[in-house]
């Protein structure tokens, strides 16, 4: 098929009904090291693989606070991430400013797609190409949002994005319906264990490469410091998800 | 099938006056998730099928079907992105027409606009069709109920009974064999759970989620989903009318 002629902008559909430049667009999640999230039925943890441009740089930060009570992590290409990250933030303040409550989560994961969406319908610009996961707590409950750069989102129980996350979400198939009913502590290992599935061979987990924020109905967004972080990846070497099972 | 050069832009017409790309977005919605929308005795059901494509998916959420006003809603078929931008011009559209004649748009004007917006990215090459059908159902007190369906193109018709997606033919002709005017909504339900599942036959092993909403006489005329434990009812009942259907063949 002549894909070349149907591929070069965002206005053009295929014969087939496809429009390439927005699955181009969401490739370059794919390009992007591995963040996931999970929640049980108090917290969400969000957990990513930080990647370091070389020896001499630092790593790059994959997750951002949003409000109080919500945050994203990232997947692709940082700039476009970092538009978005305001966008969402602005939104929250002005909420706030107005109904002096929290900006309920799926509403700004809506506005975050129709966004997307409008990038997609013009000749003259190109989709964003980075895909959130929006971790957020409000009156509606506790929520995991996936968006993509089609302008198309999906709420989830846990989900993982970017390189090699088939590796994670495997590992989540096999043991989410353990999720819900998880203390901080068992949701934080389950997730250190999902991305412990993705690394490459030769790579580790240290407390250098590993982002994990977490939220809770009463806990404000936070990351994981250094020291914290170095205590759940020695206890990932004795933890299994089987243990939690016997203890239920 | 290929136009050859006459599909690259919205604004060419071919030699035999198509509009290749407006061709295309439809194909767009051919492929995707059967929706459906019927008129019954005593009101409107919107119905759609919705693939749980990955076991980590929240159950009862990811909607396809809203509202627009509290007696009128949509249902977005084909890509939900694009729906979704249509879904909210029709909402400011509802609330300007309240604003400005203090009355709710009656489903004749609100789908005329929103067929004439979705028209609109059919004629400019800076633009593209949009790849989703929007189904809008109300009931007003001069209209009664009303349900219409507008493509791609930004054709707009009313219906009896409409469908889109990859179910779309199975759905058809059900709409012929079965007259749906002379089930209540709560009867009627059965059936469209039939329709939505013989719609996916090829993919029986994956897990299905069914979105229906309705606007009828017995609750109080305003858009709102249909009971879960209905729904769940339905879908079973229709599971052995299908199994009774294959044992009678």
């Amino acid at each position: 098929m002549l894909k070349h002629l149907y591929d070069t902008d965002c206005v053009t559909w295929s014969p087939q009904g496809k429009l390439f430049q927005v699955e181009y667009a969401m490739e370059a999640v794919k390009q992007g090291s591995i963040c996931l999230g999970l929640k049980s039925n108090e917290n969400v943890v969000l957990c990513s693989l930080k990647r370091q441009p070389s020896e001499l740089a630092g790593y790059q930060e994959k997750q951002f606070k949003i409000d109080d009570h919500m945050a994203i992590a990232i997947a692709g290409l940082t700039a476009d991430a970092r538009v978005l990250c305001k966008y969402m933030r602005t939104e929250c303040l002005e909420y706030k400013y107005t109904y002096e409550s929290h900006h309920p989560v799926g509403r700004l994961v809506f506005k975050v797609a129709e966004k997307s969406q409008h990038k997609t319908q013009s000749g003259a610009k190109r989709p964003y190409g980075v895909g959130l996961l929006v971790a957020g707590i409000d009156p509606n409950g506790v929520h995991l949002f996936e968006t993509c750069p089609s302008g198309n989102y999906y709420e989830y129980k846990c989900q993982a994005i970017g390189s090699r996350s088939q590796a994670a979400r495997t590992y989540f198939e096999s043991w989410f319906h353990l999720f819900e009913k998880s203390t901080l502590e068992q949701l934080i290992l389950h997730g250190l264990s999902a991305i412990k599935k993705a690394i490459m061979e030769d790579e580790e987990l240290n407390e250098k490469n590993v982002e994990v924020g977490i939220l809770g109905k009463n806990l404000k967004f936070t990351h994981l410091n250094a020291q914290e972080l170095k205590d759940y990846i020695t206890k990932l070497d004795t933890f299994s998800p089987n243990s939690q099972i016997q203890q239920e | 099938m290929s136009g050859s050069m006459y599909d690259l832009s919205v604004a060419t017409y071919s030699q035999e006056g198509r509009i290749y790309q407006v061709e295309y977005a439809t194909k767009a919605v051919e492929n995707s998730e059967t929706v459906i929308g019927v008129k019954c005795k005593d009101g409107v059901i919107l119905a759609a099928e919705k693939q749980k494509f990955s076991r980590l998916l929240e159950d009862n959420t990811n909607k396809r079907i809203y509202n627009i006003d509290t007696q009128t809603g949509m249902a977005l078929c084909g890509k939900l992105p694009d729906g979704r931008n249509i879904l909210q011009r029709a909402k400011a559209e509802s609330s300007q027409y309240q604003d400005m004649y203090a009355i709710p748009a009656s489903a004749n004007v609100l789908s005329d606009r929103v067929a004439q917006y979705v028209h609109a990215y059919t004629m400019y090459s800076g633009a593209r069709p949009f790849g989703s059908a929007t189904f809008i159902a109300s009931y007003n007190t001069f209209d009664g109920y009303e349900l219409y369906m507008i493509e791609p193109s930004g054709n707009k018709y009313a219906y009896h009974a409409c469908t889109h997606g990859k179910g779309r033919a199975i759905c058809k002709s059900e709409f012929e064999r079965r007259s749906f005017k002379d089930l209540t909504c709560q009867e009627a339900l059965v059936y469209i759970a039939k329709m939505l599942i013989l719609a996916h036959e090829e993919f029986k092993e994956k897990k299905y989620e069914y979105e229906m909403t309705w606007i009828t006489d017995n609750n109080g005329r305003k858009h709102q989903s249909v009971p879960q434990d209905l729904i769940n009812n339905a879908v079973q009942q229709a599971e052995q009318l299908i199994e009774q259907d294959q044992m009678g063949e």
